[in-house]
């Protein structure tokens, strides 16, 4: 039994074409021209209990606009999401026990408080029980190893610190569900690595459902083994990530590094498709299957090659070869 | 046992509140600082206006040095401090969402905060209360009678929640306006002078004094300020408080309205 299961699901915006400045509202109030977006258009997914998917897509693409739906903060225009076999937009309190919605760019903990503070109230909104909130408050900062941040102000706290709390604070009542809405943007590189790492082994070990926006490849690439990519409202992919890289990346990167005094151009042209060229490093475009024996003409060949290595092709050139397609 | 529970939340939500306000404590003494200068500086234009007359549309120095006074009062014990610019940064800024998420009531949510942090200035302000009404306890008059205070104290509480109702119906404005300051800012200032917090509304021309009565602004501070005055009988306070009550029922209907269609709004634009 599918944990998540959304058929045909349709978002339509309105909103209209607006004049800055307070008069100019005051007039739209009697007259406007109505316009209408569709932020996601018929898409159908279903998720199995405990798996971390990643969605991926530009900005607009209706990601945000699909896990609104799903935390019930969006009404469908058509279409069903069904999630723990509730209709999110109902908004009963028995399903939002039971999922946690956390947005990178918005924060749920008391800004002037220490996050001791929102804590606290969230475990009178979830009506936690004493003992098992402190069990899991304990759990949780040990894991986060945010110990000492809990006293401080929310606002005096890096970027970093905060996203941890805001972690806690939305896994207290332990959902089972989580939607995490790019949940290290703006974070720096190290700090992204430990948001990363606590999802991936809270995911492994909670057996929570996980769904994850991303714009940060990295986070794609650790995390989830499948993605649903989405573009202007609509799936173009559901499946596994490295799928995906077979099937939109036939090839695979060899890069050639040569001694002087280098090599032409028309010298290599014969081994692959040349990607990128200079007289010391040239890349080529090889099919799977062929890799090995052009690596292997190219090593037998009198080119003064230095050294030869061969890459996947990157996830990020992936992804955007089928944006651009579209 | 649901009940508790649900109103333990909200308490909790108060005592939030009272931390929050506790962190800022210089906006405390500001908003003193304004609440003082604010009495001084009414108390000064009508103790000039007496200087060169006896009666003002009915009322003796002392009966209208007594009317500013307890006005001001009443008007710091039904301030809410903003909700409705709180209402409208939520809507704005999106932060409306990370509530609807939640096993919560935003507007219980709101209510109970604003609760938190009238009941902190309230008691912040107390010293401050007391100095003013000695200043000015030579210029000013004692109660009608101490029923008039009994019925004064029902109408001023049930009057903050009229005047958070009225703050939560212009804060829900941003789900339609995006530019609503300016708006709040006029309304706050009609919404105190309809409802006699800067003069007495037989001040104001018959017709718009006829039209108070009939909103529920003239019952907010106008009505308690007569009632201690003895200008007006326990009697007609009574149906004041009943008319008041009345307001606060539809005006709780209306919020209900607003806010569903208001909820409807926020989902079509997708803020």
């Amino acid at each position: 039994m599918a944990i998540i299961e959304v058929r045909n699901l349709r978002k339509t915006y309105d909103y209209y074409k607006k004049q800055p400045g307070l008069w100019a509202s005051v007039k739209g109030l009697f007259k406007r021209e109505k316009l209408f977006v569709e932020a996601v258009k018929d898409i159908s997914f279903t998720i199995e209990e405990g798996e971390l998917v990643g969605f991926l897509g530009p900005n607009g693409a209706g990601k945000t606009t699909t896990l609104k739906m799903l935390s019930g903060i969006l009404h469908p225009s058509s279409g069903t999401a069904t999630v723990l076999d509730f209709l999110p937009h109902k908004r009963q309190k028995e399903y939002q026990k039971q999922f946690s919605l956390v947005m990178g760019q918005k924060n749920q903990l008391w800004w002037d408080l220490p996050a001791m503070e929102s804590f606290i109230l969230n475990r009178e909104i979830y009506e936690i029980p004493e003992a098992e909130f402190k069990v899991n408050l304990d759990e949780l900062v040990d894991l986060l190893d945010i110990r000492d941040v809990l006293d401080i102000q929310v606002r005096k706290l890096s970027l970093g610190q905060r996203m941890k709390c805001e972690l806690v604070a939305a896994l207290l009542h332990k959902p089972r569900i989580l939607f995490l809405d790019e949940p290290t943007i703006g974070l720096d590189v190290v700090a992204q690595k430990n948001i990363r790492d606590f999802i991936k082994r809270y995911n492994q070990q909670k057996k929570t459902t996980i769904i994850l926006t991303s714009h940060y490849m990295d986070d794609i690439r650790e995390l989830c083994k499948r993605v649903i990519i989405i573009d202007h409202g609509q799936i173009i992919y559901d499946g596994l990530l490295d799928d995906l890289i077979m099937k939109y990346a036939p090839h695979k990167l060899l890069k050639v590094t040569f001694n002087e005094p280098g090599v032409k151009k028309d010298e290599v042209q014969k081994f692959g498709k040349v990607q990128k060229f200079n007289q010391f490093e040239v890349e080529f475009a090889v099919k799977r299957e062929e890799v090995k024996t052009v690596a292997t003409n190219i090593l037998s060949s009198d080119l003064p090659v230095d050294d030869i290595l061969i890459d996947e092709v990157d996830i990020d050139d992936v992804i955007r070869t089928i944006f651009k397609r579209k | 046992m649901k009940f508790p529970k649900e109103f333990k939340k909200y308490l909790i939500l108060i005592k939030t509140a009272w931390l929050r306000q506790l962190v800022y404590r210089t906006t405390i003494y500001a908003y003193r600082f304004g609440n003082i200068f604010d009495i001084l500086f009414q108390m000064a234009i009508w103790m000039a206006v007496y200087k060169s007359t006896e009666v003002v549309y009915g009322y003796t120095y002392h009966q209208m040095l007594t009317y500013i006074m307890i006005s001001w009062l009443i008007n710091f014990f039904i301030s809410n401090f903003g909700v409705e610019d709180t209402i409208a940064r939520n809507i704005q800024n999106g932060e409306l969402s990370i509530y609807l998420v939640r096993p919560l009531s935003y507007l219980k949510a709101i209510t109970a905060f604003s609760i938190g942090r009238a009941s902190m200035s309230i008691i912040s302000g107390a010293i401050m209360q007391i100095g003013v009404i000695a200043v000015f306890h030579n210029h000013v008059l004692p109660p009608s009678s101490i029923w008039a205070i009994v019925e004064i104290i029902f109408i001023v509480l049930i009057s903050y929640f009229v005047r958070l109702e009225l703050s939560m119906l212009l804060g829900m404005l941003a789900l339609w306006i995006i530019e609503i300051s300016g708006i709040l800012h006029i309304s706050n200032v009609i919404i105190r002078l309809l409802s006699g917090g800067y003069a007495p509304l037989s001040l104001l021309p018959a017709a718009v004094y006829q039209a108070c009565l009939f909103f529920p602004f003239a019952y907010i501070i106008f009505l308690p300020t007569q009632l201690y005055l003895g200008k007006i009988s326990l009697l007609q306070g009574f149906y004041g408080i009943l008319i008041e009550l009345a307001w606060l029922a539809v005006l709780y209907v209306i919020i209900k309205i607003v806010w569903r269609k208001g909820l409807r709004q926020y989902e079509a634009v997708g803020i």
